[in-house]
């Protein structure tokens, strides 16, 4: 009976502190308890909600922490859990009685010698018709009690699906698909089969060029970067390609993101004309700056580009709300450049226009 | 009556109590059970030890293509076949659909209602959508076959919509090398278990015994996983792409033993063991942990 109290507090904190669980993991849960997993110790309680729960290192360390802080309730203390407990509309525990019942919690503790001049147990106010659970203001010393992994802004999955929107279908290459239709057709003129009908398979004939910028000022999205490359290896486009520049595509692009190797701007133009362009830059909006001669640059290029590579579409990692009054807000009313926010939306965006699907004037 | 698993019992696979709770949690909530872990670390191996254990038959071993989609595993349609028996037809009632379904691996387990374990190996190399076209299978243990007719449904014996049985025990094993990221609402049906180096010796010196069988000396075999141990440590240390694991080092104490090394030869201080590399993939890792190696004191 106990062992559901706590699950309960553990999977309302959890779910308060951002992890993403759903009612069906709290009913398993409390299966697995009904079947005697996790009732032994509190180490087996840990690894069934660490096996039920968590999926990622972050997760892990959150339930780490929070079973670190969670005080072994007394016999007494549980009594008590199970006495406030809410059974129905009998019992139901106001809110006046919240702040009653943390006075009389801190009485025994005392009492019973267990606190320790470190130690003093608080009891987390309920929500509502919530059960508080005792925690500890204890000093931590497991080594990581800050969970300083910042959520990836895109991850490879995010561009992958992305990318395989681009999907131009188109049967070309040697004959070696089975065509039933053609196949019944002609057996049924010919009153016997001498050979199936074969017929060329669907390819996808979508090409995508992708210009990214690997100059200073787009180092908070150094690690996006290589996402760009191993996506698209596995997005079944027929023809792609990445360049790197520097601040302003100019006379030349390069081949590695350290700006290496380079590629005259024009035989990256005639190499791959025809196929839409993605550019991925900050197009200034990082330094909060206007430069007359970024704006100037960005924008010839723009339209030397344009003229072989369409559609072209442009997305900025500054968020939007940063773009006004630096330079690439004046780029994009300059040249009616289509720009996206680099976000799971802004991609399908971005790539709906590299479509042709949809023209977006921003 | 329902078998627990409690890890110790398969002939040459061991594993912690932990990850046999994991096992049996899995069975009892009739999930599947995502396993991760280093190469080499006996994921694969884990299916084989549960049927062993739990006296299933042999588990039913699904090796994903990335050509694969998730019918694939299902059922077959021999479509080709019907349009060929359908030049010679007599009548018209041989131009049916259901005797060219095939059940396949997974639709076969699905439908014989027999306890069994179902090994679906390294899902990370399918396509990225494939996970997610088997959540509902594996949720519910049924799937549709779609290429039936409704007016056949009767007669084909599989029936339009094949169910497993809530009854039987049975378990699906998932295993990744996290090549690729799985999609999150697939993760989330799945138990996860991650398969941890057996880091303590007892444990270790337990798997290689068995591993290895009686005609190796217990003394190479106690030198041998220390020195491993040592080893390992300072290859994760140095940071080589692939630490060695299990079994790594069961084919390395297989070479000491063709080319009769003394156990005494593998504690000497200051050296590299014998046949070291054999212990690393690639030549890159060789280089990184003989330059650390050596300038060890």
């Amino acid at each position: 009976m106990s062992d559901d109290a706590v699950l309960y507090g553990l999977f309302i904190r959890l779910r308060q502190q951002g992890m993403r669980l759903a009612v069906r993991d709290y009913l398993d849960g409390l299966r697995a308890l009904r079947l005697g997993f996790g009732v032994s110790s509190r180490g087996n309680l840990q690894q069934l909600c660490t096996a039920l729960w968590v999926r990622t290192d972050e997760d892990r360390r959150r339930l780490a922490l929070m079973f670190a802080e969670l005080e072994t309730p007394t016999d007494e203390d549980v009594q008590r859990l199970i006495g406030a407990a809410p059974t129905g509309q009998s019992n139901r525990p106001t809110k006046n009685t919240g702040p009653h019942r943390q006075e009389s919690f801190a009485q025994p503790s005392p009492q019973k010698g267990r606190s320790e001049e470190s130690r003093s147990v608080t009891f987390d106010r309920p929500g509502g018709d919530g059960i508080a659970l005792p925690r500890s203001n204890i000093r931590l010393d497991c080594p990581e009690s800050f969970v300083l992994t910042p959520p990836a802004i895109v991850d490879s999955r995010s561009l992958v699906v992305a990318w395989r929107r681009m999907w131009i279908a188109r049967r070309t290459g040697p004959r070696t698909e089975l065509d039933i239709q053609a196949t019944i057709s002609t057996l049924t003129h010919r009153g016997g089969l001498v050979e199936p009908r074969l017929v060329a398979p669907r390819r996808n004939l979508a090409s995508l060029t992708i210009l990214i910028d690997a100059s200073r000022s787009m180092a908070p999205w150094l690690d996006v970067i290589p996402h760009f490359e191993t996506s698209l290896r596995q997005s079944r486009l027929a023809k792609s390609a990445i360049y790197y520049f520097d601040n302003v595509p100019s006379s030349q692009l390069f081949q590695t993101s350290r700006l290496t190797s380079p590629v005259p701007l024009q035989e990256v133009l005639f190499l791959h004309s025809g196929s839409p362009v993605l550019v991925f830059s900050d197009g200034g909006a990082a330094r909060g700056r206007i430069t007359r001669q970024r704006i100037i640059g960005t924008r010839d290029f723009i339209k030397n580009a344009k003229a072989r590579l369409y559609p072209f579409a442009w997305i900025n990692p500054v968020p939007r709300n940063r773009w006004p009054s630096t330079s690439f807000e004046q780029i994009g009313h300059l040249s009616g450049l289509s720009t996206f926010e680099l976000t799971e939306e802004g991609l399908i965006q971005a790539v709906d226009v590299l479509r042709g699907k949809r023209e977006v004037r921003r | 009556m329902t078998r627990i698993y409690t890890g110790k019992a398969a002939k040459k696979y061991r594993v912690p109590a932990e990850v046999a709770d994991m096992v049996n949690l899995a069975m009892a909530l009739r999930r599947p059970l995502l396993v991760e872990g280093e190469p080499g670390c006996g994921k694969t191996m884990l299916a084989y030890a549960v049927a062993e254990e739990l006296g299933f038959s042999e588990p039913i071993k699904i090796v994903v293509k990335s050509t694969h989609q998730a019918k694939d595993l299902l059922y077959r349609y021999d479509a080709l076949r019907r349009l060929q028996d359908a030049q010679t037809a007599k009548r018209d009632e041989d131009l049916h659909v259901y005797p060219y379904i095939k059940l396949e691996k997974l639709g076969k387990a699905i439908y014989n209602k027999k306890p069994c374990v179902v090994l679906i190996d390294e899902i990370d190399k399918a396509d990225i959508d494939f996970p997610n076209d088997l959540l509902d299978v594996l949720d519910t243990l049924s799937f549709d076959i779609d290429d039936l007719p409704d007016d056949e449904a009767d007669q084909c014996p599989y029936g339009r919509r094949v169910s497993g049985d809530d009854t039987v025990q049975t378990l699906v094993i998932i295993t990744s090398n996290r090549e690729k990221q799985l999609p999150e609402p697939f993760l989330r049906r799945c138990l996860y278990v991650n398969l941890p180096f057996p880091d303590d010796p007892g444990l270790l010196n337990e798997i290689a015994t068995l591993n290895l069988g009686c005609d190796f000396s217990q003394e190479l075999v106690d030198a041998a996983v220390h020195t491993f141990t040592q080893i390992r440590n300072s290859a994760k240390a140095a940071e080589v792409h692939k630490s060695p694991a299990t079994s790594e080092m069961i084919d390395w104490i297989r070479i000491l033993h063709m080319r009769s090394i003394d156990g005494k030869a593998l504690l000497e201080k200051d050296k590299l063991p014998p046949y070291w590399q054999a212990l690393f993939k690639t030549a890159s890792d060789i280089d990184i942990y003989r330059a650390n190696a050596t300038t060890e004191p």
